[in-house]
């Protein structure tokens, strides 16, 4: 008798999946602040980041000079100072056409190219004709960390990540991502809100919003949602889609028309996403061109008067015609078909509507609630659709709603009662409570099979006081002559004389020396510059607010001293660093001066970061034990690689978290902010 | 140099608010004027369309 003997091997193995590759989880919770964190953790009230924190994975980390969310981000994605990926705030000059600004991490190039056929000029890319069209680009420079992934073959799978849209385009077909912040509205822009009242006489337009009568005949009105412009016309004109408004003539009711869909709404009730598409006409014998977008209607009051709130139209998901964003192009088209629509703006929450008083509180809470819901709704996905390697995964709630609802103590708020101050402060516990849990789930769920992070970008602090440094920089002399109101915009008032101004500001944290061959119109010589600089930096560090004596600026970087790459040159000569509840003054971001040099913030952004890197540090936390002291942003992208087994090149001046080390003391970067304050005080002894 | 005739009544209004508006001379606000609606003509388009959009941003205004 002969024995047989069956290979186990052909009865069970066949079907079993290899067991996943290595996995890295990255939260990035924008803001989070670390001084918050603690006091709540301490209280028992984020029990899941507390159990990182009590496993030794907790830590402040370093934020980008300045603590701003596109230089900062763009310090995690290439693990290097705004000296390599040449970000410095939000806000960029031109040097070339003096002062004149733009976003800093993006770029649309208009083409003049174009058939000429009558009223039209239209571009056409294709063989003869191979005219550029109008790009937008990516400015960030530097190489993004999950490029060295890509190569190695790692799985790549990012969501809403800021500071790369255009998103950068995959070598090796291993990355998937969704561009988050930069990602413009359909118009354009960061997000216009289009708002229709029987209470507005005219059309009129605001800072993030549009504002239109609503004329009704008897119990109905026709209007137009405004669109992209048409720039196929030689003479550019606005799209508009029409709808009609239907209200109740007793009831708290109204019906939207639009396109054939029909909206029914309460008062106080938003409708689902609506699908509106703008027509580009054509000459006759072209097709009409589309642009889709997607809003969502906000019936806020129907009697004595109807007013109707319309969010920015954002570009539309399911179908986002010739706008890349998302790479591969179709990775949006196919969150959208699993999840429907949703937000694709940069900028999400309406805090526009808010600071316009449009919206109140409570509307707010409940625009960005509906935001994060959906934001969590997405997480549910990447989390379903992933298997190993790299997922990251961003939320805006802890930047956007802190901005309008944070204030962490007892003085006067810029709008609030203390009482309503404390309530509201309460909605960004209550935030960071829930996003606890977000972390448990996945805790629970990878244990240790992954590398778990939580991180923020930087922290948060009460914006209360308003410093115009253009205002500072005239009435010391800076900017000549001393009656003049402006930089940039004559609308304003008298402009400034460059032939005898020194030094001016743009931006959030930017200071520029109006340096002979670098300016257009510069005047100072490059032997004046290094006693100039001193001298700012002395002055600005003097500053005291008139109130109460306190100092207002913590810090004055000089960028020759914390930037080092080849895009250093283009940075603004000093970043100011204000002390917490200071912060550059809304005029002077652009350019505008006041009367006073120091006043108080009215504004519903009640609370911002854009001041000095020590006072705002973000968090770090992960399910394995931190090793490097004084961790910072520049770590995360060679901690990530080398999980991966990837190793980091040189451009990378940071090290692995789970690595002891620190950055050199000679090392010429930013993110330093504890190091540096540690080591100034070590300096005095 | 180009030279401009301008009404009396309109001179003197201008006068006016030189005194008040922090201008050195009437010919320094006149120049002023013409530069700045210039400047709205010349900026119209790319530039100025940017610096309102950048006014969108929160961070900003």
């Amino acid at each position: 008798m002969a024995l047989i003997v069956v290979p186990t091997l052909f009865l069970s193995g066949c079907d079993d999946a290899p067991p996943p590759g290595k996995r890295v989880i990255v939260l990035g919770f924008d803001g989070m602040d670390p001084r918050l964190c603690e006091r709540m953790m301490d209280a028992g009230e984020l029990p899941n980041l507390a159990k990182m924190r009590a496993g030794g994975g907790f830590s402040p980390l370093g934020t980008s000079i300045p603590p701003q969310s596109p230089v900062a981000w763009s310090n995690f994605i290439t693990g290097a100072n705004p000296g390599v990926h040449g970000i410095f705030d939000f806000i960029h000059r031109n040097p070339a056409r003096q002062c004149a600004p733009f976003y800093s991490a993006a770029d649309t190039i208009t083409s003049e190219d174009g058939w000429d056929v009558g009223d039209y000029k239209i571009p056409l890319a294709f063989w003869p004709f191979n005219h550029n069209p109008t790009q937008t680009k990516l400015r960030r420079a530097g190489t993004p960390f999950w490029d060295y992934l890509d190569e190695a073959g790692v799985p790549i799978r990012i969501y809403d990540i800021p500071a790369n849209y255009p998103p950068s385009r995959s070598h090796h077909g291993h990355m998937c991502c969704l561009s988050g912040m930069g990602v413009p509205d359909l118009l354009g822009g960061f997000g216009t809100y289009q708002y229709f009242s029987e209470e507005e006489l005219i059309v009129r337009q605001e800072d993030g919003g549009i504002r239109s009568p609503l004329l009704f005949r008897g119990d109905s009105a026709r209007a137009a949602l405004q669109g992209p412009r048409h720039t196929y016309l030689k003479r550019p004109v606005t799209t508009e889609v029409k709808f009609d408004v239907y209200r109740h003539p007793t009831e708290s009711t109204a019906r939207v028309d639009v396109q054939g869909q029909t909206i029914l709404l309460q008062q106080g009730e938003w409708s689902d996403w609506v699908k509106v598409t703008y027509s580009l006409t054509m000459p006759p014998f072209l097709p009409d061109a589309k642009a889709n977008g997607i809003c969502r209607f906000y019936l806020q009051q129907v009697h004595p008067t109807l007013k109707l709130y319309v969010t920015p139209i954002n570009i539309d998901p399911s179908d986002p015609g010739g706008q890349r964003i998302s790479e591969p192009e179709d990775f949006v088209t196919r969150i959208a078909d699993e999840l429907g629509l949703f937000y694709t703006a940069g900028f999400q929450e309406d805090h526009k509507a808010l600071s316009n008083e449009i919206f109140t509180d409570p509307e707010y809470a409940d625009q960005v609630r509906h935001v994060l819901d959906e934001r969590l709704n997405l997480l549910r996905f990447a989390d379903e659709h992933y298997e190993d390697g790299l997922l990251f995964f961003y939320f805006s709630s802890t930047d956007l709603q802190a901005h309008m609802f944070w204030w962490d103590s007892d003085e006067p708020h810029p709008t609030r009662s203390k009482e309503e101050a404390r309530k509201y402060h309460g909605v960004i516990e209550q935030l960071y409570r829930e996003l606890d849990g977000v972390v448990g789930r996945f805790v629970e769920k990878y244990g240790d099979g992954a590398t778990i992070l939580v991180m923020s970008d930087h922290g948060f602090a009460n914006f209360r006081r308003q410093f115009n440094v253009n205002t500072w920089l005239r009435d010391n002399g800076y900017v000549q002559p001393a009656g003049c109101k402006s930089i940039l915009d004559p609308r304003r008032g008298r402009l400034n004389d460059w032939k005898t101004t020194k030094a001016y500001a743009l931006g959030l944290n930017g200071v520029y020396i109006n340096l002979k061959g670098r300016e257009r119109d510069g005047v100072v010589e490059a032997s004046e510059r290094e006693a100039l600089l001193e001298e700012l930096r002395e002055k600005l560090l003097a500053v005291r607010d008139p109130a109460d004596n306190s100092p207002v600026i913590a810090e004055v970087y000089r960028t020759d001293e914390v930037y080092s790459g080849p895009e250093a040159s283009k940075a603004p000569d000093l970043i100011v660093g204000y002390h917490r509840g200071y912060r550059v003054s809304w005029a002077a971001t652009l350019g505008d001066m006041t009367e006073e040099v120091l006043s108080d913030n009215h504004s519903a952004w009640s609370a911002d970061h854009c001041i000095a890197a020590e006072e705002v540090p973000g968090v770090i936390f992960s399910n394995r034990p931190i090793k490097r002291e004084h961790p910072a942003l520049v770590d995360l992208a060679p901690t990530i690689l080398e999980e991966f087994g990837v190793a980091p090149p040189e451009t990378m001046t940071g090290g692995s978290l789970f690595a002891p080390g620190a950055l050199d003391a000679g090392d010429n970067v930013t993110d330093r902010g504890f190091d540096r304050k540690r080591a100034r005080a070590a300096d005095r002894g | 140099m180009a030279k401009i005739k301008i009404d009396s009544a309109l001179y003197d209004r201008v006068k006016k608010i030189v005194e008040v508006a922090g201008y050195g001379s009437v010919e320094e606000f006149v120049v002023h004027m013409i530069e700045r609606e210039l400047s709205t003509l010349e900026a119209a388009g790319d530039e100025a369309e940017v610096t309102e959009r950048l006014r969108g941003l929160g961070y900003l205004e």
